[in-house]
């Protein structure tokens, strides 16, 4: 178990350091860098050319963009594992300072999202397969496709338009109201953002709500009608402990070791909604960068989520093992 | 003329310090006053019984208590006397939901331009003598005038920007200053109230060129806060002190210090007092404030600002929070097709809904390139007027105002000034004849067509002209662009519409590698050039060549024909000393314009919109008419707003 757990660690870490060279890769691939934005700016002002080209030279030295991609790679991923994430061009600041906060509030609407999605899917998907083919077992399903068919955004918009002209919300948006934005935390103030978050919790997780009410469907049904099943009920076990303790539990597996997977599209999801919600996480920062070029900035963003990802999945894999003794991993 | 400036200058500066007393004397051509002088509120007027004045009801308690000053210190020597809008206000409340930005974005320049866009007023700096020559420019601060913490303000500051960050020796990056050349000009300080700018060449167009965004540094920065953090004023190592200053003008970057800094002082009506980054911003009174009603009362009226900080928020969030009642005002993002929405919810709201002569003021404009680097016989159409003519004549701009713009606006070019349509030259090839333009077309040549009905270029050879445009810049640019190439097909003309992002937008734009593009405005407003109808929107290389006049090598494609004459135009109508010369060249350029289409504009003259809180006061444009830009701030005056009880 402990070689186990060692292997997996080295493969996460190559892993990450894969995503860092590709992740800093692509977000150069286009043509132009952060510069080519910045000098149409300068030319706006009408500075002469050589002013121009002397403000890029300047910039271009203090960045390091004058020097070959993996020049700048190593320069940034030197900073990265010392737990320097760089400094971000286009906003003139320390990413550390940019992201700290951010980069929480994204993992809190990402869990809350992932347990709002869970709670919904695995009373639905168990009543839909003991009732299969049922009135209900249909509206939920209906229900969970169009969660799955809706863009996030459209659901953030059509919520938002909701709130406000059907049930006269007086306040729409961001994770806090705005005495509590600048406060320090408190418990008055996780509990306004607890107030707040179950509307992109709701809109991101009702995305993939609709995948795992057919998964547990799927597998409560293929499990309900195994032998052992049976047994239990002969044993004259209650029908919920039949249910909870030995349908379920066997049923489960595919939906944890799809946990580790359903993180990206949760923290993907999250980056639209937060746009349109206007909410202080992460998602708008990455797109900003993407767009300016401003690569350091994204390239620590990218290997930060991916770190999330992978360590997600790593949490997956163990509750796996906890859960099912058949898969616990063995010595090769 | 030089007599006649100078009796000019010498009345601006009456109007600064008697302008109560002369206003109904001073001539409009001096300084329009904003208000009907007769109905300038008169000083026996009883003050409302909740004005406790001549300051802030907060203030006066801290003042009670003895931790600051009473006004009279506060205050400068030569207040500025701000005529309001409509009526003298009350002070107190939040102003909740502008930008951060927009607040100061008007704030603190050393003069700042009327509401007719066209004269002068006295901000930081109480007035100005021009020489004769336009070779300089002399401000005269206010005497006693305080940042504010406190600490005076004066010359020192300005000269300290213009030293140590202008100029400094560690600028990586030059600084560069809207309106002046930062290598040959100079600041020099006269004495403790007064700055004089020395310019290599006249500079007659000074004041417009310097008053955007950019040159927001004028008035100087709070040199006894900023020393601290300035390499020259510290005992760093060599070594870090490059460090050190890369810092500070990273701060100073943009001015956004005014929002993020709430330590740094300002002369600002309000300063910034708690922030976080990307999210919020409060803004709370500036207890040094220099300017004052026509009774004496400081200004602001309004206590507090409450806004959000630039990025987090997309345009539908902003609208629905109006909606749900969180903000006071709401505008850049509304849009015509917004209208019937806040229309219905008016009442229930409390909200006012302004329309503005946009200062920008064509929507959507085709920019035709004259300096096409790509393939030689579409460069050749795009310099053939009747080509132009003929997109012109084609477009349903009938259509466009009605579903962009709710037919609040009007079909035509829009190179008119704002609120301005000149029949002859807004109105140029802008009414629908698709016979005409069919005409002009087999005329130049293309009357020959493909399996399809598609025109080609005279040698059979087949043609397609692509339409580069940013998706969603600007009021309606996908569906004008739809619109568009629909009119096009119909006169047999393939043109593919090409969304690009915005990076590749402006590297296609510096290398000359697009056709005809979609730009959000046309330029409009005399004298301003920067978004306008300048060449660098259709012949970049013309462009190009005129700006490296000075240079050693030149830049660019000499401009020929019709692009010179526009060029010299352009010119004549920055550099000119004569104003009425300027404006006569600026109409003759509209009106070459108008005959080579250059520019094919679809709608001209469709309002800005602004949405605010009903109980707000003094506001542009709720009594006298005024124009503002549906992206700008600069003509709101937010410090003489105030909440009717």
């Amino acid at each position: 178990m402990g070689r186990a757990l060692l292997r997996r660690s080295v493969q996460m870490l190559v892993t990450l350091w894969l995503v860092s060279i590709l992740g800093f890769v692509i977000i150069q691939l286009p043509p132009g860098d952060f510069l080519t934005l910045l000098e149409s700016q300068l030319e706006e002002q009408r500075l002469s050319s050589a002013q121009i080209e002397s403000a890029l030279a300047g910039l271009r030295a203090r960045y390091g963009l004058d020097q070959p991609v993996y020049v700048q790679y190593l320069r940034w991923i030197s900073g990265l594992v010392r737990g320097d994430l760089g400094y971000s061009m286009a906003l003139r600041a320390d990413v550390n300072e940019l992201l700290s906060e951010r980069l929480v509030l994204t993992l809190v609407i990402s869990f809350a999202a992932m347990v709002f999605s869970l709670a919904l899917a695995l009373p639905i998907g168990v009543y839909s397969a003991m009732k299969q083919y049922s009135w209900a077992d249909y509206l939920f399903t209906v229900l969970g496709f169009l969660g799955l068919a809706l863009p996030n955004m459209l659901l953030a918009l059509i919520l938002v338009f909701l709130a406000v002209t059907v049930f006269n919300a007086s306040t729409v948006g961001g994770l806090f109201s705005p005495e509590y934005i600048t406060a320090d935390w408190s418990l008055a103030k996780v509990l306004d953002l607890a107030r707040h978050l179950w509307l992109p919790a709701f809109i991101v997780g009702f995305s993939s709500t609709a995948g795992t009410i057919r998964v547990v469907r799927a597998q409560m049904l293929d499990t309900l009608g195994e032998p052992f099943i049976q047994t239990a009920r002969m044993k004259g076990l209650s029908e919920n402990r039949v249910i909870t303790r030995h349908a379920l539990r066997v049923a489960l597996n595919p939906v944890v070791s799809g946990l580790g997977l359903s993180l990206p599209s949760l923290i993907s999801g999250e980056t639209i909604t937060a746009l349109v919600l206007g909410l202080p996480t992460v998602g708008p920062l990455l797109l900003s960068a993407l767009f300016a070029e401003d690569m350091y900035m994204a390239g620590s963003i990218l290997v930060i989520l991916s770190g999330a990802l992978v360590v997600g999945n790593f949490l997956a894999d163990l509750t796996l093992a906890w859960l099912d003794p058949r898969i616990r991993l063995v010595e090769p | 003329m030089t007599v006649q400036r100078r009796a000019r200058v010498f009345s601006w500066l009456s109007v600064v310090t008697l302008f109560a007393m002369i206003l109904a004397g001073c001539g409009p051509a001096v300084a329009p006053a904003p208000a009907e002088p007769a109905a300038a509120p008169a000083a026996e007027e009883a003050p409302a019984p909740e004005m406790s004045g001549p300051e802030a009801p907060m203030l006066a308690e801290m003042v009670e208590a003895g931790t600051l000053p009473p006004l009279e210190e506060r205050l400068p020597a030569d207040v500025l006397v701000l005529e309001p809008e409509d009526s003298i206000g009350h002070y107190g409340g939040t102003l909740r939901g502008p930008h951060a930005w927009d607040v100061f974005f008007e704030q603190g320049l050393l003069q700042r331009l009327h509401n007719d866009r066209d004269t002068f007023l006295p901000q930081v700096a109480k007035g100005w003598d021009w020489a004769d020559d336009f070779t300089s420019i002399t401000f005269h601060l206010r005497e006693g005038m305080k940042w504010s913490d406190g600490q005076p303000y004066g010359a020192d500051d300005i000269l300290f920007w213009w030293n140590d960050i202008v100029q400094s020796e560690y600028n990586v990056q030059p600084y560069s200053v809207s309106g002046m050349n930062t290598e040959t000009d100079t600041v020099v300080k006269v004495d403790d109230t007064t700055v004089r700018f020395e310019f290599a060449e006249p500079r007659p167009s000074f004041l417009v060129a310097s008053r955007g965004a950019w040159s927001y540094g004028f008035y100087g920065l709070p040199a006894h806060y900023f020393k601290q953090f300035h390499p020259n004023y510290n005992d760093t190592a060599a070594d870090n002190a490059q460090e050190e200053y890369d810092k500070l003008r990273d701060v100073l970057h943009q001015n956004q210090w005014i929002v993020k800094d709430p330590d740094a002082p300002t002369v600002n009506a309000w300063k910034s007092i708690d922030y976080k980054e990307g999210q919020y911003v409060l803004f709370e009174r500036n207890p040094y404030y220099f300017g004052v009603d026509p009774e004496g009362n400081q200004l602001p009226y309004i206590d507090y600002i409450e806004g959000l900080d630039k990025y987090d928020g997309d345009a539908e969030l902003l609208k629905a929070k109006t909606l749900a009642g969180e903000t006071d005002i709401l505008f850049r993002v509304v849009r015509p097709s917004d209208f019937p929405v806040f229309k219905e919810k008016e009442e229930e709201l409390n909200l006012q809904i302004t329309f503005f002569d946009d200062v920008f003021n064509g929507r959507q404009t085709f920019m035709v390139n004259q300096n096409y680097v790509g393939d030689a016989a579409i460069a050749e159409l795009l310099h053939t007027a009747d080509f132009r003519r003929a997109l012109s004549l084609a477009l349903d701009r009938e259509l466009m105002n009605e579903s962009i713009h709710l037919g609040l606006g009007r079909p035509g070019h829009g190179f008119s000034p704002p609120g301005v349509f000149d029949e002859a030259i807004d109105g140029a090839y802008a009414t629908r004849d698709p016979d005409a333009a069919n005409a002009l077309l087999d005329g130049i040549g293309l009357d020959q067509r493909d399996s399809d009905g598609m025109r080609t270029l005279a040698d059979g050879s087949s043609l397609t002209i692509i339409l580069m445009l940013r998706s969603g810049w600007g009021i309606g640019s996908d569906e004008t662009a739809e619109i568009a190439t629909d009119n096009w097909r119909e006169i047999g003309l393939r043109v593919v519409a090409k969304p690009v992002e915005r990076k590749l937008h402006s590297e296609l734009l510096n290398a000359n590698d697009w056709q005809i593009r979609l730009n959000p405005s046309t330029g409009g407003w005399t004298g301003y050039w920067r978004y306008g109808m300048s060449l660098r929107q259709f012949a970049r290389g013309a462009y190009d060549w005129i700006q490296s006049a000075g240079e050693d090598e030149r830049r660019g494609i000499e401009p020929q024909g019709k692009l010179k004459e526009l060029a010299d135009l352009q010119q004549l109508a920055e550099q000119s000393q004569d104003k009425e010369e300027s404006q006569m060249a600026f109409h003759e350029y509209r009106v070459i314009l108008a005959d080579q289409l250059f520019q094919i504009g679809t709608v001209a003259n469709s309002p800005a919109i602004l949405i605010i809180n009903g109980n707000l006061r003094n506001v542009p444009g709720q009594v006298n008419p005024a124009a503002i830009s549906q992206g700008e701030s600069e003509y709101l005056r937010f410090e003489q707003w105030y909440y009717e009880q």
